[in-house]
C-alpha cells in the first residue's frame, strides 16, 4: 500500500506528489486534468519491473501497439519530450521505497511518407523510420538495492522483454472506464470456486441484484462464460446483466482473489445508478479493508463523492480525496482528508 | 466613513466570498453589496457559529476555494468581541490560512495550504469591540427614532402584562423586529428594510461594514482582471 507517490515528467505532470495517501483514494478534477494519467502512473509504479504494463495502458487508451506507431510510448513523457526519462517513485506503508526511471533507448519513430508521395484522401502513407525502433528501458531501484534494468524492445515487429518477467509477479489491477466484464470473469469465478469464496462475490453483487442466488461458469463450446441464477431459468448471462454488475464483479472478485495490492478504477460511478452508489462503495470499502487493498478511483460525479462518504462510514479515516487542477500551465494536486470531504459535502461545496 | 449613494460599479469577480451566520446576515450583506454596487460576490451562510469550523474546512477543501481571492468572515460578538475574533482567527490558523490582526482589518498573504495569495478579513458584529450582533448595529442606525422608545415600551408592556420576556441576548433582535413591524410595510425583514431604505445603508453606523466590503472587493479585483 502506497503512503506517497511522486510522478515526474510523465504525461501532463512535470512534478506531482501525492502525500498521505489513504486506503481509499478518490481522484477528482476537470476534464484533461490528468485523473486517468495519475491512475496509469500508479499502475506502472505498482509493477516496477514490468514495462509491458505500458502496453496495457496504450491498449486501454486505444493506441495502436506496433513499431510503426510513434505514439506508443512518446505520450507517456511530459510534453512528449522523450529526451528526459519519466520517473515514478513511491513509499509504501512499511517504508519501502521504489523508484522507476523509464526512457527510450534509441531514436524516435517518426512516420514519413516514402519518396514524398502524396496519397489521395484516405490513402495510407508508407512508413519510413528516421531511426531504428526504440526500446523502452526501465531502471528500477528498491530501497538501497542496486538498480535493475529491464528492456522492452521491438524485434522483428514483436515486443521482447529482456530479461523476462519474474515468475511470481503481481498481476496488477486497472479497470478502465469502458471495459465490460468478459471471459476473464469466468476465470476469476473459477478461481473463487476453487477456494470456496464464490459466495463472497455473490454477497457483494446482491447490493445491485438482490435476486442473485448463485454465479456459475458455463461453457457451450465458445469459451467459458459467467451466468447468474436470479431464481429463474434459463440462467442469465453476465453480459446482459448491466454494466454495473459486471464492473462490481470485476473489482470485487479481484480484491477477494488478492490479484494486486493496488486497485485502479477509472470513473468508478460509470454503470451504477446513483441510488446504488453508496452500497457499491460500502462493498468496495469493506472488501478493501478486509483484504488490505488500496483503491484509487477517479470520478466526475458529485453523487459518487457523496456516496463514498456515506459508504465509508465506520472507516472514516480510510478515505481521502485528491483534486487535480491546472494552474499556470502545471497540474497541481490538493489533498482533502476525510474530515474535509465530509465538511464540504455537508455544506454542498464543490469537490469535483 | 460615509459612502456616497452613487457608487461606481465594482466586482468581486466571483473571487470574493463572504461567510455569515444566518439568513438575516446573508440578506443584510446581499442588500449592502447591492447598495455599494459590488457585483459577483458569493455570500454563504454557515448556520450558526458552532458550524463555522466545519464550514471553513469544507470551503477550504472545495474546488470553489481555488477561485476565491478574498474571504470575509462575519460573526457576532455575542458576549465577547475579543473571544469571537480569537475563535475565528484560531480556526484560520489551524486551516493554514492567513489571519488578520483585528476585526475589520485585512491581510493579504500566501495560503500555506495551497500556495495561492488571498486576502482574508474577519468582521465581528456589531463593531469589532462591543458585545452584541448585527441587530445591535442596525439599532444604532435608528437610534434617534422616537418609534424606538415606543418599541421598548411595547416590549416592556408585554412583559408586565403577560410575563413573556425574551432572553437578554435576544433583546436587540426583538427591538429591531418590532421596529420593522411598525413601518409602512410591516412584513419587511432586515435585508428588505435595507433595500427599502427603512434602514439607511448610507448611515454612519454602517461605515465600518461598508469600508470592509469595499476593501475586500478591491482585493478580489485582480482575479477578475487577470481572468478576463
Amino acid at each position: 500500500m502506497f503512503k506517497s507517490v511522486r510522478i515526474q515528467n510523465f504525461r501532463q505532470f512535470r512534478d506531482l506528489e501525492l502525500r498521505d495517501l489513504a486506503q481509499i483514494n478518490l481522484i477528482t478534477g476537470k476534464n484533461s486534468a490528468g485523473k486517468t494519467s495519475l491512475l496509469e502512473a500508479v499502475y506502472l509504479l505498482d509493477g516496477p519491473f514490468d514495462p509491458t504494463r505500458t502496453i496495457t495502458v496504450a491498449q486501454f487508451r486505444g493506441i495502436g501497439v506496433s513499431p510503426g506507431n510513434p505514439e506508443l510510448w512518446d505520450w507517456l513523457f511530459h510534453n512528449r519530450n522523450t529526451s528526459q526519462p519519466f520517473a515514478l517513485s513511491g513509499e509504501a506503508e512499511d517504508g519501502q521505497k521504489s523508484t522507476l526511471m523509464a526512457s527510450l533507448s534509441q531514436g524516435s519513430l517518426i512516420p514519413t511518407t516514402a519518396n514524398g508521395a502524396e496519397g489521395g484522401p484516405g490513402a495510407l502513407p508508407s512508413i519510413d523510420y528516421s531511426g531504428p525502433p526504440p526500446a523502452l528501458v526501465y531502471e528500477t531501484r528498491i530501497d538501497e538495492e542496486a538498480p535493475q534494468r529491464v528492456q522492452l524492445a521491438w524485434t522483428n515487429y514483436e515486443l521482447r522483454l529482456d530479461p523476462g518477467l519474474p515468475e511470481r509477479r503481481a498481476q496488477g489491477f486497472f479497470l478502465p472506464e469502458f471495459l465490460r466484464a468478459g471471459p476473464a470473469e469466468a476465470v476469476r469465478l473459477s478461481r473463487l470456486e476453487l477456494v470456496g469464496q464464490e459466495g463472497r462475490l455473490v454477497e457483494a453483487l446482491q447490493v445491485l441484484e438482490p435476486r442473485l442466488r448463485q454465479l456459475k461458469v458455463l461453457d457451450f463450446g465458445e469459451g467459458a462464460r459467467v451466468y447468474a441464477d436470479i431464481g429463474q431459468h434459463p440462467l442469465v448471462p453476465l453480459a446482459v446483466m448491466g454494466q454495473g454488475v459486471g464492473r462490481l464483479l470485476m473489482i470485487a472478485a479481484a480484491i477477494i482473489l488478492r490479484e494486486s495490492s493496488v486497485y485502479l478504477v477509472d470513473e468508478l460511478a460509470d454503470g451504477f445508478h446513483y441510488t446504488t452508489l453508496a452500497n457499491v462503495w460500502r462493498v468496495i470499502v469493506n472488501l478493501a479493508v478486509e483484504h488490505s487493498a488500496q483503491i484509487f478511483a477517479t470520478t466526475h460525479s458529485l453523487e459518487a463523492i457523496e456516496a463514498a462518504v456515506e459508504g465509508s462510514k465506520g472507516h472514516e479515516d480510510k478515505l481521502a480525496l485528491f483534486r487535480l487542477s491546472t494552474r499556470d500551465g502545471e497540474v497541481h494536486v490538493t489533498a482533502v482528508e476525510d474530515e474535509g470531504i465530509r465538511a464540504a459535502v455537508e455544506f454542498a461545496f464543490e469537490l469535483r | 466613513m460615509s459612502v456616497p449613494a452613487e457608487q461606481p460599479s465594482s466586482t468581486g469577480g466571483q473571487g470574493l466570498l463572504l461567510a455569515c451566520e444566518g439568513v438575516d446576515d446573508e440578506q443584510f450583506l446581499i442588500r449592502m453589496l447591492a447598495y455599494l454596487r459590488i457585483e459577483d460576490v458569493v455570500v454563504r451562510k454557515y448556520d450558526g457559529k458552532p458550524r463555522l469550523p466545519t464550514f471553513l474546512l469544507g470551503l477550504r477543501d472545495s474546488t470553489e476555494f481555488e477561485t476565491v481571492r478574498a474571504l470575509g468572515i462575519f460573526r457576532d460578538a455575542d458576549t465577547s468581541a475579543r473571544s469571537a475574533f480569537q475563535s475565528v482567527s484560531d480556526r484560520l490558523k489551524r486551516l493554514k490560512l492567513p489571519q488578520p490582526r483585528s476585526s475589520g482589518e485585512l491581510i493579504t498573504d500566501i495560503c500555506d495550504f495551497d500556495g495561492i495569495v488571498r486576502t482574508m478579513g474577519i468582521f465581528i458584529m456589531p463593531d469589532g469591540q462591543s458585545v452584541g450582533e448585527l441587530e445591535d448595529l442596525c439599532l444604532r442606525v435608528i437610534a434617534g427614532d422616537p418609534a424606538l422608545d415606543c418599541v421598548r415600551e411595547f416590549l416592556n408592556c408585554v412583559h408586565v402584562q403577560t410575563g413573556v420576556e425574551c432572553r437578554e441576548t435576544d433583546r436587540s433582535k426583538a427591538q429591531l423586529n418590532a421596529w420593522l413591524a411598525s413601518r409602512h410595510n410591516p412584513s419587511r425583514r432586515l435585508g428588505q428594510a435595507i433595500a427599502a431604505r427603512d434602514l439607511n445603508p448610507d448611515s454612519p453606523a454602517f461605515a465600518e461594514v461598508r469600508t470592509f466590503l469595499l476593501d475586500l472587493a478591491g482585493a478580489a479585483q485582480p482575479l477578475a482582471e487577470s481572468s478576463s
